[in-house]
């Protein structure tokens, strides 16, 4: 039995790094979770239209415990919780390149239908759009990352 | 030993370690899983780094849908961290002929 060198205890930590984020998605998130979430979105602000204080804080709560639960869920069913200060940072760019574009769609639009647009459905359309966002924009993000962490294995040469 | 932690220097806990510093949490039936080992052999090396405080235990649920989680301390990424700036300082020293 060889020695190991340093060298190949840094590839081996390498290697070790790259296969958790495959084997992560491995126990990836079920398909319905994306529809679920985007419908959940487009209905927490379409109740806005209703113009009650009443119905709009509970709507966010209940939307508030969905995403909570389905984060738990998604946690406990994968076995782990990945922390992205040390991900790889082609995989964080996945990431962050929908997060943040997302977030400035959002909190724009809802700028928008709250001081600007006159319109009885204002928030029903803002919600349609930021489900899309949300529902379709996290499902291709979710893919891309998939993508990019089995490329990345594969340049390690790992196999999973 | 050249700044080499010997606890994390040992190869199974030196993936463990990799793992734990890449997480904000794993659970147990996932470590085994990813590194082939058996329930007895990962408690173990498990016990060991949570000895050192390297690692943090928490039980969720009761009775068999119950799960033992893991994370790492604030010492044990600390170690992990000097481990691998003296494995990549090892790289560096000049080879004697």
């Amino acid at each position: 039995m060889t020695t190991p060198t340093p060298s190949s205890l840094l590839s081996e930590i390498e290697r070790e790094q790259l296969a958790l984020y495959v084997a992560q998605d491995s126990n990836g998130a079920p398909g319905w979770i994306w529809p679920v979430l985007g419908l959940g979105t487009a209905l927490m602000l379409a109740v806005n239209d209703l113009e009650s204080v009443v119905v709009s804080i509970v709507a966010v709560l209940l939307f508030a415990a969905l995403l909570g639960g389905i984060t738990a869920k998604l946690s406990e069913r994968s076995g782990v919780q990945v922390r992205l200060s040390t991900m790889p940072p082609s995989l964080r760019r996945v990431l962050l390149w929908y997060w943040i574009p997302a977030g400035l769609l959002i909190l724009g639009g809802g700028f928008l239908a709250t001081f600007v647009v006159a319109h009885p459905l204002k928030f029903t359309i803002f919600g349609i759009g930021a489900g899309l966002v949300t529902g379709v924009g996290g499902w291709l993000t979710v893919r891309r990352y998939e993508a990019r962490a089995r490329s990345m294995a594969r340049e390690a040469e790992l196999s999973e | 030993m050249n700044g080499l932690d010997p606890l994390i220097h040992a190869p199974k806990r030196l993936r463990i370690m990799t793992i734990l510093n890449a997480t904000d949490a794993v659970e147990f039936q996932f470590l085994k899983k990813r590194l082939e080992l058996s329930s007895s052999d990962l408690s173990k090396q498990m016990s060991a780094l949570v000895d050192a405080g390297y690692a943090d235990m928490r039980k969720t649920g009761k009775g068999p849908g119950s799960s033992t989680w893991f994370r790492i301390t604030r010492r044990g990424r600390q170690a992990y961290k000097e481990h691998v700036e003296a494995l990549k300082a090892l790289l560096e020293r000049p080879v004697r002929a």
